[in-house]
């Protein structure tokens, strides 16, 4: 069944991917119980800044996260220290819905600047392939995204037990009260955790933009993959992240494999659903973090 | 407001079509509103799939009188029995989660709906349906059934919330623990609260796609719905009778006066929600109120 | 964290606000609405908004409902005569009322997938206008004068609620005399239904005629364009002359758009029936992102020619994994997508060429406008002349929609609805795209040939007509180029 092997060799690269566009979300929501409903778009913007470095200056998409990520980094820091970090002593419902206000101001801020028309970052990367066998073919950007989820979760682990502030973070997470008799001022280690995962959405988006088309209103439906991965995998798990992003990009490939074309993002629904149901905290989670 | 209802009654009289059609939109986008408020202000249910019902709604009044006949004002009250009965199913699962997993997991509800009727042929897969016995509708009639639907949908508010089901959802928010020992059973009061909103939706949504009849799954299924109602509530003012009111009354004036440039429009409301939630979480109901003291309906939370 | 219920299950007032400093409980807020403890963040739960407590009356209360009346008079009445103030008093003299000009309204897709489509709107329709405008305009006989005609174009962002939207802004509130609209079922099925609900009339165009009939009967909407029964002849006359070179193994990408549904069903319908075998794998959504399966299933099953109706970014998808995953059909027909030299561009490298589409209009048609005389030719070496840009087959069709237009207003010599309705019925003009004749279904056909996109001497890619089946006033100008090039 050479089809079928395609189908989930291409679900696992696809996972890859999904884990990078999933491990923004997965910090934040681990670090400060926030679904940041923002993060798709996000990545969107950072597709976008791709798409203008590109046409602007000509520089290729991968040299420009050079500037992208810093830049990512800035504004999540910022969002997260002016706007949410005040939002989340009022409850847990109102940073969700600030988050909400803000995905919509970021996606009109691009349908007004940009059109609704669809873009892409072509590369030469777009259309070349790597071949496995005589019926496995593997395209490149795929390959591109695994490698770059795989070596975000490698990145940010290291960070997270190796240095002060991923220790930091780390503890805030934990124990909030804790942390402060401590000394270490958690919300400006939120508002750290809130740039990295800003920054990993800039890499993603990158990518994103590489492999697939995208327009303004694009960012929903990646979060709702990004959130998918979470759950699948359980929040603030690295390896639960990568291994969610796998699951559900097999379940999508491989159920539309079998079910039809129009049921690919069902499958990955329904596979999200019954976890959600099943276990809540994901197969790897309950734990904060690794 | 009896006032109020009494003068908006005889609008379509003296005024002309468009603003009937405004009045409309604002009837229908309050009554929305408001079962989002009994869900989000008052039960703790922050729900981000409100559409689900909106777009079952609005197919059940399509598929029932083109395909059946049924005339058209009996389709409102079934579509709303319909989104009740699917919010029942639905409640099975979703109520086992709380807080923002439940919001995200309501979503993917009204997605997956959006998915299941794309791919249906009885629905006309993705390119909808046209529902060609509300050509006969006149605006009037629209805005009667709008004018009833709206007043309907504050007095069962108000009705829900008053009764004992409403005050221990309200006690169920501030300490479930204490409304459990107090003998509140709170997830049959969330049920309650959460069946009202689906139905109340089902039927505005039903009158919403007999004006527009036009229906297709990704728009009638989409987040688009939740966002406006989520701002109208949250610039009007969450957790408050009146603040739907004068979110939808905003809501329709800003859509009408960014008409020619839509997404500056919802640009501007995104902004103005998340200084809102910021600046004044209460809104503009709970400005007024602090301010003056005036309050139409005494019936709030927090 | 709160006061207790004594196990009470009605609430009366516990607490008004403010709260004091000194007997402040963990998570009060103060005035402000700062709070006075900087609260845990995760574990707390002290409901959906913050912490105040709440302040509900009961019914038992009597005096509520008397204050709630008071309140309720005075507030609203102050409020709905403010409010009444401000409404304009409208309604019966409408049709009498002192008008200057005529006003078309012209939805149409600026922006968002479908905007190749609409990309020759403002300048097709201006330049029809402009030509009866410099002849005086419409004499309408209940002014007994001429009265020039304006166009207000609308951007629908190829969304068809905010078609159906802008429709009915410019019916209710523009009052707009006639309706022009194309581009796709997306676009002109919303806005014809809103024409029929308000009693507009309404010309269309550029949509298959069988996607639109499915929002009819109409009695105010009228449509010009070819059914999708002689679009698969088309096709079919195309795979025809090089069918001992494939072995008539065809295979579809159908979205689940009212075009992918019918041209799905008819393509099947009449390729069986001629003996080709169809590959369907079933409909799917705008914006997939992953064709596999489908192009793992046309290779299993030996596909040669690939056929469809995509939109245009859904197929640059698609083409670029084809050739990503070693899939080289012989015979390429895209219906929608690659109708565009921006479309083709997109493309990349050398992936349009010998692409094959369907040609409702070119410059090589030889058709002339009705109101200046001159060719299809001449109308595209104007569009490049002030544009700069290669012609599209659109701008003969929106010419041609105010062609219909003016020619309608001009005997109708009115602007009451019923009258410009009974005209647009009597319609049987020669235009730019050829004869408009409405038969009693409301809808006239028209030409339809076959193109293919090889690369180009003057722009990078350009679309020669290879097959003229049935319609042999359209001259062919290349010979088809089979099989595909790698």
């Amino acid at each position: 069944m050479p089809e079928l092997f395609q189908s989930v060799v291409n679900g696992v690269l696809l996972g890859g991917l999904y884990a990078s566009i999933a491990i923004g979300l997965s910090i934040v929501f681990g670090v400060m119980r926030l679904v940041n409903l923002a993060h798709g778009d996000l990545l969107i913007l950072a597709g976008y800044a791709g798409l203008l470095l590109a046409t602007c200056f000509g520089i290729s998409p991968l040299a420009g996260l050079v500037v992208i990520v810093p830049l990512l980094f800035i504004a999540g820091f910022g969002l997260q220290k002016h706007l949410f970090n005040r939002t989340m002593r009022q409850g847990p419902e109102p940073p969700l819905l600030t988050a909400l206000g803000l995905s919509i101001v970021i996606q009109n801020t691009l349908l007004v600047l940009f059109t609704p028309d669809a873009r892409f970052l072509s590369t030469d990367l777009s259309v070349q392939t790597v071949r496995i066998t005589d019926s496995v073919v593997v395209s490149a950007v795929y390959l591109l995204g695994f490698l770059s989820g795989l070596g975000i979760i490698i990145l940010l682990h290291a960070f997270l037990r190796g240095t002060a502030l991923g220790i930091a973070i780390r503890a805030s997470s934990d124990d909030e009260q804790t942390a402060r008799l401590m000394g270490i001022d958690t919300y400006e280690t939120y508002a750290y955790a809130a740039g990295i995962a800003a920054a990993t959405a800039g890499v993603a988006g990158i990518v994103m933009g590489m492999t697939f088309t995208f327009y303004p209103s694009s960012g929903p439906q990646y979060l709702i993959i990004a959130f998918g991965v979470v759950v699948i995998g359980g929040m603030g798990s690295m390896l639960g992240t990568l291994t969610g992003g796998i699951l559900l990009g097999l379940a999508q490939l491989v159920g539309g494999n079998l079910l039809g074309p129009g049921y690919q993002l069902l499958c990955g629904y329904a596979v999200l659903f019954a976890v959600l149901i099943m276990r809540p905290q994901g197969i790897f989670g309950g734990k904060v973090h690794d | 407001m009896i006032l109020c209802v009494a003068v908006s009654a005889t609008l379509p009289f003296w005024a002309s079509r468009y603003w009937s059609l405004l009045f409309l939109m604002f009837f229908l986008y309050l009554a929305l509103a408001q079962a989002w408020n009994l869900l989000g202000g008052y039960s703790g249910l922050v729900s981000l799939g409100q559409q689900s019902f909106i777009g079952l709604g609005g197919y059940t009044v399509a598929v029932l009188s083109v395909y059946y006949g049924v005339p058209i004002w009996f389709c409102l009250p079934i579509a709303g029995v319909v989104a009740g009965m699917f919010g029942l199913v639905i409640s099975g699962p979703l109520f086992r989660m709380r807080g923002e997993y439940f919001a995200v997991a309501s979503w993917i509800v009204s997605e997956s709906l959006s998915i299941l009727f794309s791919n249906w042929a009885y629905v006309g897969y993705g390119s909808g349906m046209f529902i060609k016995p509300a050509y006969s509708l006149s605006l009037t009639q629209m805005y009667y059934a709008g004018l009833c639907v709206a007043v309907a949908a504050v007095i069962t508010v108000c009705g829900v919330l008053t009764s004992k089901t409403g005050l221990g959802l309200m006690a169920a928010c501030d300490n479930e623990t204490a409304a459990g020992i107090a003998g509140v059973d709170v997830t049959r009061c969330r049920l309650y609260s959460f069946l009202v909103s689906a139905l109340l939706t089902g039927v505005a949504a039903g009158l919403l796609y007999s004006y527009q009849v036009f229906i297709q799954p990704y728009k009638a299924f989409g987040i688009e719905w939740t966002v406006r109602i989520v701002f109208i509530v949250v610039i009007g003012g969450i957790g408050s009778i009146e603040g739907p009111i004068i979110g939808a009354a905003i809501l329709v004036c800003l859509q009408q006066y960014f008409s020619d440039y839509p997404s500056a429009g919802l640009l501007l409301m995104g902004l103005t929600a998340m200084l809102c939630m910021l600046l004044a979480p209460r809104g503009i109901a709970g400005l007024i109120r602090e301010k003056t003291g005036l309050e139409l309906f005494p019936i709030r939370y927090g | 964290m709160h006061q207790p219920d004594n196990g009470m299950l009605m609430r009366t007032v516990t607490r008004t606000r403010p709260v004091s400093p000194n007997s402040a409980q963990p998570f009060d807020l103060d005035n402000a609405g700062n709070p006075l403890h900087p609260p845990i963040t995760r574990h707390h739960k002290p409901g959906p908004w913050g912490h105040d407590m709440p302040q509900k009356r009961t019914s038992a209360d009597k005096s509520w409902y008397t204050r709630r009346e008071f309140l309720k008079h005075s507030g609203a009445a102050a409020l709905t005569a403010g409010v009444g103030s401000m409404l304009p008093v409208e309604g019966f003299a409408r049709a009498t009322k002192k008008r200057d000009h005529i006003l078309i309204g012209h939805p149409n897709p600026s922006t968002g997938p479908l905007a190749d489509f609409g990309e020759a709107t403002p300048w097709a329709g201006q330049r029809a206008v402009a030509a009866i405008n410099a002849q005086g305009g419409i004499y309408v006989k209940e002014l007994a004068a001429n009265i020039p005609v304006k166009v207000k174009v609308v951007d629908t962002e190829s969304d068809p609620t905010r078609a159906a939207e802008v429709a009915s802004k410019l019916i209710l509130n523009d009052e707009v005399d006639l309706m022009v609209v194309l581009h796709t079922p997306d676009t002109v099925n919303p806005v014809s239904a809103m024409c029929e609900r308000f009693q507009t009339p309404c010309i269309s165009l550029d949509a298959p005629v069988e996607a639109w009939l499915t929002g009819g009967p109409y009695e105010w909407c009228y449509h010009a364009f070819w059914t999708v029964d002689s679009l698969t002849d088309v096709y079919m006359g195309m795979w025809d002359s090089c069918a001992d070179g494939t072995n008539k193994t065809v295979g579809g990408f159908w979205p689940n758009d009212a075009d992918g549904k019918e041209w799905s069903e008819v393509l099947t319908r009449k390729l069986s029936a001629r003996g080709y075998k169809v590959v369907d794998p079933g409909r799917f959504p705008y914006f997939t992102k992953d064709y596999g399966a489908f192009i793992d299933l046309f290779k299993r099953e030996g596909v040669e020619i690939v056929t469809g109706v995509m939109i245009p970014p859904d197929w640059a998808v698609a083409w670029r994994q084809c050739r990503r995953q070693d899939f080289a059909p012989k015979m390429v027909t895209m219906g929608k997508a690659i109708l565009f030299p921006q479309a083709i561009a997109s493309l990349g490298g050398n992936l349009p060429s010998g692409l094959t589409c369907e040609v409702w209009w070119s410059p090589y048609h030889p058709y002339t406008s009705s109101l200046t005389g001159e060719t299809a030719l001449d109308l595209c070496n104007a569009w490049t002349r002030e544009t700069g840009k290669q012609w599209t087959q659109p701008i003969g069709f929106k010419y041609a929609g105010f062609e219909i237009a003016v020619d309608v207003l001009r005997r109708a010599q009115s602007v009451d609805r019923r009258a410009i309705l009974t005209a647009l019925g009597q319609t049987d003009l020669d235009t730019i795209v050829g004869r408009i004749s409405y038969n009693n279904r409301h809808y006239a056909e028209t030409v339809l040939v076959g193109g293919q996109w090889a690369k180009g001497k003057t722009w990078p890619w350009e679309l020669n007509i290879i097959s003229n089946a049935g319609q042999r006033k359209i001259p062919v100008t290349s010979g088809l180029v089979f099989p595909l090039p790698r």
